[in-house]
């Protein structure tokens, strides 16, 4: 009998799972079939909506921009990430760990900051440009491209691709590397005949993961793209479902439903090849701790390109960044101390809704990410802790979201709360934001936690319900100590994403429910690059030493 | 230790009746119905697979039956007619996993006092009992320690505490010494041996060791493909195989295809060699066995008389020469392994055998009529 129920709780939670992960989409699916606006009455459903989308120009200019940006981006993101995996996980370098943590940095840094950072450097306009202008009298290859969209999201999307890139390569047993070592191979051959074959299946996997998120990224399209009138398909939903003022409901869900669908291409892609990594990639094999080599003097020079790389890439970005908060306006015409000024942070704290934005940010961060954490655990209890059709179930529920971009996410939240009764009010609260984000970031942090469940051997859980107590006190006297660690690492996840989140924001905030980063899109818009500049120096105060904890651990 | 006596008049602690278990299409065990005695020690032999250790949890409640019924004691705890499914918390055993599970985040006596939480036992109470607990089993220097901080033989005797705290009817022990090395096992083996005879508390153990099994338990039920293949006292198993796979998997034995010719009044079988040489054996294995039915003969390696001499066997034995392939030293005994016109065969002797030809004698009493 307790079975039964067990069972029924089971399914039900995760039909309830599914509802909510999926529930950005169905709004959009059902506009992108009806002729009017859905919050009309009398619609008609039909493919009208997609048929004037085929006419549009702009849709597919912007379609085949988004194939070139994220090929290119892709491209940039693999080689780079691929070749400082094998650099870092199997030299030793001097100085190897600041290295990595400061090519790490744009996973914390925020694609949105980071594309600010640049375009305030390296743009037409940007600081170097006008400084070799001057003094050189040619200046910058111009930023505002499809190129150098694709060299910052590339840039900003590398840390990805070599974490993924440590990972598999850590599956890897060390005996085959060995084997081929006394078999004759030198190290550098090893690499190119036994370790970079054997990650085949790994980088066409990352290949698409990368893809994914750059068809999902917003904020180097809107910052660097758009002056160039270069528009991807994520700008075209930004601005066509946001900015314009007449807003065409039905085209917008209909792109909507077309990106949803080049994602989910792209996560079938990818989970085939996952599959095909499992057979390459030795199961059973103990992967042991790898020694890295010494190269000697050629470390130093390995470490000084790898040095200059970070400095350009992010270190000078971000610390000027830093300055122009504190100056009122930063050109190489200019003596600095003419322009050294606190008036930015004034600005900043001296409006209401820029102080607004910065504590709606903080609260959603802490404790919109406990909600999110505690619907994790739940979720991951159902999972590994309950019956075994519910893995298999909360498994594939869980990897929905990430088929579904952050900004079909918002504006997908935006459809729904329209037709949802208590919507409206629902809308002018923070709360709107916590579960869009929750939606959004669950794959995330549930991936966080599986591998702290599967590590807990159900004995420990079994030999709870022998000693007389019941799942419950199973869940809190042993589950829950011992996935402490993962909790909180979880927790430090949704803090960091929930606080750097902009693209489901932009759909969903309202006048009194601001983030710092939909804060940040409307001073850029309206040129307040001081501000902006200060209320970046503000996020990155408050995320980069947690992201530095979680990332610095390796 | 030996079949005690007394069991024959002690109540039923344990009774399984007709309980099976299925996942999906797969039958992992067939129906089984048995009753275990109060205080009784009673082992679950089998290869991995044979669906033991599945008996075992169905009994301590961590996996439902596909049918049966079970009772524990005065209790029904399961009974797939009446829907009755006692959940493991509520079935008062005494359970200790092969991993011996314990919390890596509890110490020792937390691990023991544990389950007496769990029944609302107060704090005071409870690490009293704990630490009695941990004197009566020799381990209160460890009450303060986390499991990690244990060798295995510390583990395992922690994890029978824990099953024992809160006085179960009866000990569910899922293979407690294959994770102990070889030395280990032995004086963890004649432990619990001891433990148990003290607290004469009805104890079902799952092994795949028959020595294990032979030594421990005072009856032996041999599982193999979720059936029961043979069930009695300990003695009895190793003695008297039914079959060709329990006198093999028990303790190993070499044995020999052969026709039965007939069964006589007193109960001795004439069975007819392959190589036409007769035996006369006991015949209890096969009753209702006919003339010109396929048997085997089953002799233990130990049994076998190794001699370069044919003159020198045991008067009866049946005399073959023995094409050696191999002789391994095993330290205090020689295993000679080659082929006779019967076959294959196993030979264990104390002394060396010579260089040159050699034989193998057979005597009538130390072989056993099986079914195939």
């Amino acid at each position: 009998m307790s079975v039964l129920t067990l069972r029924g709780a089971t399914i039900a939670f995760c039909v309830a799972l599914f509802l909510f992960l999926i529930s950005p989409v169905i709004p959009i699916v059902y506009q992108a079939f009806l002729d009017k606006p859905l919050y009309d009455a009398g619609g008609t459903l039909g493919l009208g909506n997609f048929s004037r989308l085929l006419q549009d120009g702009a849709f597919l200019a912007a379609t085949e921009n988004t194939f070139y940006f994220a090929a290119l981006s892709t491209a940039i993101s693999i080689v780079l990430g691929l070749a400082l995996s094998l650099i870092f996980e199997r030299v030793n370098l001097p100085l190897r760990k600041t290295l990595r943590l400061l090519f790490l940095a744009p996973i914390f840094i925020s694609p949105l900051i980071l594309s600010f950072a640049w375009s305030m450097l390296y743009g037409p306009g940007g600081y170097v440009a006008l400084f070799m202008r001057a003094n050189l009298g040619f200046g910058l290859p111009n930023l505002y491209s499809i190129t150098g969209m694709s060299l910052i999201a590339g840039l900003s999307q590398a840390p990805i691709s070599y974490l993924f890139f440590a990972a598999a390569a850590a599956n890897i047993p060390n005996d085959f590397e060995r084997s081929a070592r006394v078999n004759g191979a030198g190290p550098l051959s090893t690499i190119f005949t036994i370790v970079i074959p054997l990650l085949k299946p790994a980088i066409l996997s990352c290949a698409v993961l990368n893809f994914m998120l750059v068809v999902d990224l917003l904020a180097v399209p809107l910052i660097i793209g758009e002056p160039a009138r270069i528009q991807v398909l994520a700008t075209y939903l930004y601005t066509k479902g946001l900015i314009s003022a007449q807003v065409d409901y039905g085209i917008v869900a209909a792109a909507a439903v077309i990106m949803i669908l080049i994602v989910q291409l792209l996560v079938w892609l990818q989970t085939r090849w996952i599959g095909d990594t499992r057979r390459y990639v030795t199961v059973g094999a103990r992967a042991g701790r790898r020694g890295r080599a010494d190269i000697g003097a050629s470390g130093w020079l390995l470490s000084l390109v790898i040095g200059i790389f970070v400095l350009f890439t992010s270190v000078i970005p971000t610390a000027f960044l830093v300055l122009r908060s504190f100056t009122s306006l930063l050109s190489p015409l200019l003596p600095i101390r003419d322009v050294l000024t606190f008036a930015n942070y004034d600005v900043i704290l001296a409006r209401e809704q820029y102080v607004r934005s910065i504590w709606n940010t903080l609260i959603i961060s802490s404790f919109g990410g406990l909600g999110a954490l505690v619907l994790t655990f739940i979720a991951a209890v159902f999972a590994y802790r309950t019956l075994p059709f519910a893995r298999a179930a909360i498994e594939q529920v869980s990897v929905i979201p990430r088929a579904v971009p952050g900004l079909v996410v918002g504006l997908g939240f935006f459809y729904a709360v329209m037709l949802m009764p208590g919507g409206d009010w629902l809308r002018q609260t923070i709360l709107i934001l916590v579960i869009a984000f929750t939606i959004r970031y669950f794959p995330t942090g549930f991936g966080a936690l599986t591998p702290a469940f599967l590590q807990i051997g159900t004995d420990l859980d079994r030999a709870v319900r022998v000693s007389g107590g019941g799942r419950w006190a199973a869940v809190r006297d042993v589950t829950l100590p011992l996935t402490r660690h993962a909790l909180f690492g979880a927790f430090m996840l949704y803090f960091v994403h929930f606080f750097k989140e902009y693209s489901a924001a932009s759909f969903l905030f309202s006048p009194g429910t601001e983030v710092i980063g939909t804060t940040m899109l409307q001073l850029n818009l309206v040129g307040h690059l001081g501000s902006l500049a200060a209320l970046a120096v503000i996020q990155l105060v408050i995320t980069v030493p947690l992201a530095v904890a979680i990332y610095s651990r390796g | 230790m030996t079949a005690n006596p007394t069991t024959a008049t002690r109540a039923a602690m344990i009774t399984l009746d007709g309980v099976a278990k299925s996942y999906g299409q797969v039958r992992v065990l067939d129906p089984i119905s048995l009753s275990i005695e109060e205080g009784s020690f009673t082992a679950l032999l089998g290869a991995s697979g044979c669906g033991k250790t599945t008996l075992l949890n169905l009994i301590a409640g961590l996996d439902s039956p596909s049918g049966g019924r079970i009772s524990i004691g005065a209790n029904r705890v399961y009974s797939a007619e009446a829907g009755i499914d006692l959940p493991a918390e509520k079935r008062n055993v005494g359970y200790v996993f092969q991993s011996y599970a314990l919390w890596p985040h509890l110490r020792v006596l937390d691990n023991i006092a544990y389950p007496l939480r769990l029944r609302g036992v107060g704090r005071a109470e409870r690490h009293e009992a704990a630490r009695a607990m941990l004197d009566r089993l020799e381990l209160s220097r460890l009450a303060e320690r986390y499991p990690f901080e244990l060798s295995g033989g510390q583990q395992q005797r922690v994890a029978i505490a824990r099953a024992l705290v809160f006085r179960p009817q009866v000990l569910l022990l899922d293979e407690p010494l294959s994770s102990l090395d070889v030395q280990l096992r032995e004086k963890a083996r004649s432990w619990l041996a001891k433990l148990q005879a003290e607290l004469k508390l009805t104890t079902v153990l799952v092994t795949h060791d028959h020595v294990e099994a032979l030594s421990l338990a005072d009856r032996v039920i041999l599982l193999r493909d979720g059936k029961v293949e043979q069930d009695g006292p300990a003695t009895e198993v190793y003695d008297s195989p039914r079959t060709a796979y329990a006198a093999d998997f028990v303790g190993g034995a070499n044995t020999f295809a052969a026709t039965l010719d007939r069964i006589d009044a007193a109960g001795l079988a004439d069975v007819v060699l392959a190589n036409g040489e007769r035996l006369r054996l006991d015949a209890s294995a096969v009753t209702g066995g006919t003339g010109g039915t396929g048997v085997q003969v089953a002799i233990r390696p130990r049994r076998l008389q190794v001699i370069g001499d044919a003159r020198a066997a045991r008067p009866g034995s049946l005399v073959l020469p023995l094409e050696r392939s191999a002789t391994l030293f095993q330290g205090s005994d020689w295993e000679v392994v080659g082929a006779t016109p019967l076959g294959e065969i196993r030979a264990i002797t104390p002394t060396a055998p010579k260089d040159g030809p050699l034989f193998v004698g057979i005597h009538a009493d130390d072989c056993r009529l099986v079914l195939s």
